[in-house]
């Protein structure tokens, strides 16, 4: 039962694999509407990765332009040795570490809807404890060392699984489970040092 | 603590470690991804898509085009004159110029240069005080070197004489 469940999700990852490929073959031969199609199937992916890393709507909406810019600029020099999925997220990884590190991070959340507004004005009490505990973790996230950041950050990110972490990071998947193990015994020994 | 537990967590998030401490980790991973990612909505990604298309229709600068931006050019301006400053530093020399002069040093060059004593040598002199600068110059000469005297005309004679 198990071994079909992971048969049947392989097929599904080649077939989307596949498609991808024919649209950049489609692109390279010079119909513009098939890089459309690929923006519009993972632009909400590079966004997610993008906010994931800034936690802000105005800088997460740049990274995302810009790793589609940049795609579009080299999709000529895509040598399908790995995915488009993977080669366009590590774009964006790179560009979002880039932007981190410069620390030009803006403080204003843009026109980003607030996930956790209509939550406050419900339970005011317990949002508001656990949107400060997820605040604490945010920053305490941005003291890890840079590979154990990109590693939790992109785990972290809703159906990653760590084969396609270890794609994005260009290491091995023992690496990147080490990497986030070793993250996350840092965060809990910063949090921990924080409410001392 | 076995890690294997956590590493097996990773690929199976269903599955969570015995260990308490693996445990306490694996959930607070478990509530990292659980964090929402705000949906923009429907109009914001339809004017993302407008803002690329307009983005993707600019002609990309050639390589040597990008170096005139002003963000490029200021750069580069900055860091030459930040490359150039040690070397000035170390081979200018100190100013002598009368801009570099205090204002008491000004009014002592100025008082001496102004002064009635440099007068005489305009070609305005009058003629009875430039007579009296000959003469008090001709004895002052005559007092302060005797070395005058060994070139007398009569002396000079004598000189050739016995030579002769």
């Amino acid at each position: 039962m198990i071994w079909d469940q992971t048969t049947a999700m392989h097929h599904a990852i080649r077939t989307d694999v596949d498609e991808d490929i024919a649209q950049v073959a489609r692109f390279l031969e010079g119909e513009e509407s098939a890089f459309t199609s690929l923006v519009n199937k993972y632009r909400k992916t590079v966004y997610a990765i993008a906010f994931k890393f800034t936690h802000n709507h105005q800088e997460a909406d740049d990274l995302t332009q810009d790793t589609f810019v940049k795609a579009y600029q080299g999709l000529a020099k895509f040598r399908k040795d790995s995915s488009f999925k993977t080669w366009l997220l590590r774009i964006a990884t790179n560009l979002s570490i880039n932007t981190t590190k410069s620390g030009r991070i803006r403080k204003d959340s843009g026109e980003a809807p607030e996930c956790d507004s209509q939550a406050i004005q419900i339970r005011p009490l317990e949002s508001m404890i656990a949107f400060e505990r997820k605040r604490k973790l945010y920053q305490a996230m941005v003291k890890l060392p840079p590979r154990q950041r990109e590693a939790l950050t992109l785990k972290s990110l809703q159906d990653m699984r760590c084969q396609e972490v270890a794609d994005i990071m260009e290491c091995s998947v023992g690496t990147v489970k080490a990497n986030v193990f070793n993250a996350m015994k840092n965060l809990k020994k910063l949090l921990e040092s924080e409410s001392v | 603590m076995n890690t294997h537990d956590f590493h097996d967590f990773l690929d199976h998030p269903d599955q969570f470690p015995q260990d308490p401490t693996e445990l306490e980790l694996a959930t607070m991973l478990k509530e990292l991804s659980q964090e929402t990612i705000p949906d923009p909505g429907n109009d914001y990604w339809n004017q993302f898509n407008h803002r690329l298309q307009l983005r993707l229709q600019e002609p990309k600068l050639p390589f040597w085009k990008q170096w005139f931006k002003p963000g490029v050019i200021f750069f580069a301006t900055a860091l030459g004159l930040v490359v150039a400053m040690p070397f000035t530093l170390r081979t200018s020399k100190p100013d002598r110029t009368l801009a570099s002069l205090s204002s008491d040093s000004l009014i002592v060059i100025s008082e001496m240069f102004d002064s009635d004593l440099w007068d005489p040598l305009s070609p305005e002199l009058a003629d009875s005080e430039l007579d009296h600068l000959i003469e008090t110059t001709d004895t002052l000469f005559e007092d302060s070197f005797p070395a005058f005297q060994f070139f007398d005309s009569d002396g000079w004679d004598e000189d050739l004489k016995h030579e002769g």
